[in-house]
């Protein structure tokens, strides 16, 4: 149970402030990564992952 | 054409896939240019437009169907009395603020929607159009229209070089691309490549009042690239050097959030950030050497602080608080809760209380917070002479007593004294939120050269361009960064289409 970010990522850095649990850093100058055994979907802290909410190009989608 | 580079030919080329660029591009369309391209650096054509929330509008029809006056004439004037004048380019702001409202009636024509929300309270006339799913959903607009043309959108294609004929005439531009160099042959290009507040040499070159603190919060990508391939194709500039601030920023980039235990008006748990309780109006503020800087209240209209903040030594500031208040905002919520964050989509109103807040801030201590019972404590951690501190401190809660702060006239009920320990002090800087310089223009969008003559067939849009606005967010049109990149680029497109057909 994981969120992942995809290669459309323009790197806004949005995900990161929205994530409950610090899953998120920067790849490399291209893209944003999600830390699969950290992230939890949000569950327990939104009623739906809050990376995919603030996306600016609606790029992070299950993995 | 050197070896192996992939050629391209085109009518119109757009070099910079964001708010400006699409708009350009999609609007050329229209005026019925049949060979459009787009090149855009990153992965995804989305620039800063897609960060954003608003875009400004004056007379819309938005506007006129909620009996909202927002007349062009008082907003031009706002907009020149900001800038005295003398900063920014009247006949250019003009045509972007006439066109303003025809630009919204052209995205809801697309299927955007508005909601009118104002910025700060009491805000009048409404001119902030809030985007249903922001710049988001905005640039997903705009992008499905570029589809529906038939404009062709390269990404990771990175502009290098504008190409001009002997004559003078823009003939394309040289790009860079993961599999080598591409040229397009273009009759006419538009630039809109964005500012340069990812590039470092480019503002220590060109921004006298740059420090090395200073974050930068917006697209890694904005390296002010089509900005040095203008200057290096003769293209005068405008302004540049001016930078837009907003502050204090606390932290770096990938901003420090801590959840806490309340919801927010979406029912979810809200994102606390240092930041916000920086911001809160009732806080004391000094800069290094523990004086005070400004009145701390300015900051509900919040961007010209980050400018004072800039000006203070080293470009360092502290938040200055104590125990009482902390938990006052625990207890009542903050007075201004992160407005200006632009990951406000997580949203927190104000006065909403926030169970579990001093415990939360008090986790995280280390970095920019620092608790102490002791003032001599906080002022060695800020560098300051303790005795300083102290008399400042001494100052403001005598004025805090007097109801009347006899230094910066600060609103009596924003004055909160400093009394109960452990005291608090957050430490920020100044923020680039984007660079206001850049390529000369006229009012129609042409790139005018050194002697002040268009360069023909050479446009340019948006943020690259310089002296629509001064050096600091005129807040009062609200949105108008994104009003400025979207009506530049639509004027932009407009013309290049005009000179194509020509």
């Amino acid at each position: 149970m994981a969120m992942r970010i995809t290669d459309e990522c323009v790197c806004c850095s949005y995900c990161t402030s929205a994530c409950p649990v610090g899953a998120i850093t920067q790849k490399n100058e291209e893209m944003y990564q999600i830390d699969a055994d950290k992230c939890v979907e949000c569950k327990g802290y939104r009623e739906s992952p809050g990376c995919a909410e603030v996306c600016s190009v609606g790029c992070i989608v299950k993995a | 054409m050197t070896t192996g580079q992939r050629s391209y030919e085109t009518d119109v080329l757009v070099v910079g896939g964001g708010g400006a660029g699409l708009a350009s591009a999609i609007t050329a369309g229209e005026k019925g240019c049949k060979n459009i391209m787009v090149m855009e650096k990153a992965a995804t054509p989305a620039g800063s437009t897609s960060m954003a929330h608003d875009i400004f509008g004056a007379e819309s029809p938005v506007q006129k169907r909620s009996g909202i006056d927002a007349p062009r004439d008082l907003l031009f004037k706002t907009a020149m009395e900001w800038a005295h004048w003398s900063k920014i380019n009247p006949r250019l702001v003009r045509a972007f603020i006439d066109k303003s409202g025809d630009t919204i009636r052209w995205l809801e024509e697309k299927g955007v929607r508005f909601e009118l929300i104002q910025f700060y309270p009491n805000q009048v006339p409404l001119v902030r159009h809030s985007v249903i799913g922001h710049g988001t959903e905005l640039m997903k607009v705009l992008r499905k229209n570029c589809g529906d043309l038939g404009v062709k959108v390269l990404t990771r294609t990175r502009g290098k070089k504008i190409l001009r004929d002997g004559e003078g005439r823009v003939t394309g531009a040289v790009a860079d691309t993961k599999e080598g160099e591409i040229a397009v042959r273009a009759k006419a290009v538009v630039v809109t490549t964005g500012g340069y507040g990812n590039n470092k040499e480019m503002l220590k070159k060109y921004c006298a009042y740059y420090k090395d603190n200073m974050t930068y919060d917006g697209l890694p990508s904005n390296t002010g690239d089509g900005i040095a391939m203008a200057i290096d194709a003769g293209v005068a500039t405008d302004g540049l050097g001016v930078l837009n601030l907003w502050g204090p920023f606390v932290g770096s980039r990938q901003r420090v959030a801590f959840k806490i235990d309340a919801k927010g008006p979406d029912g979810n748990p809200v994102i606390m950030s240092l930041m916000y309780v920086a911001w809160e109006p009732e806080t004391l503020w000094v800069n290094k050497h523990g004086r005070r800087f400004m009145d701390e209240a300015f900051n509900l209209a919040f961007f010209a602080q980050g400018n004072a903040v800039a000006q203070q030594p080293e470009g360092l500031v502290y938040t200055l608080f104590d125990s009482a208040n902390l938990e006052r905002m625990e207890k009542e919520g903050l007075i201004r809760p992160g407005a200006a964050d632009r990951a406000v989509w997580l949203p927190m109103q104000a006065y909403t209380p926030l169970p579990g807040l001093v415990e939360a801030v008090r986790g995280q201590i280390g970095g920019d917070l620092m608790v102490s019972d002791s003032w001599d404590e906080i002022a060695a951690w800020m560098g300051a002479e303790p005795k300083t501190l102290k008399a400042t401190i001494e100052e403001y809660n005598t004025a805090f007593d007097l109801g009347y702060d006899g230094l910066f006239a600060k609103e009596r009920r924003y004055l909160r004294p400093l009394r109960k320990a452990p005291f608090y002090a957050i430490r920020g800087h100044a923020s680039i939120c984007d660079t206001m310089g850049g390529i000369k223009v006229n009012e129609n969008m042409e790139a005018l050269d050194t002697e002040g003559k268009a360069v023909p067939g050479l446009y340019a849009a948006g943020v690259t361009v310089g002296c629509w606005e001064s050096e600091s967010y005129c807040y009062r049109l609200t949105g108008h960064l994104v009003g400025f990149a979207l009506n530049s680029g639509r004027i932009a497109g407009e013309n290049a289409a005009a000179y194509v057909a020509r």
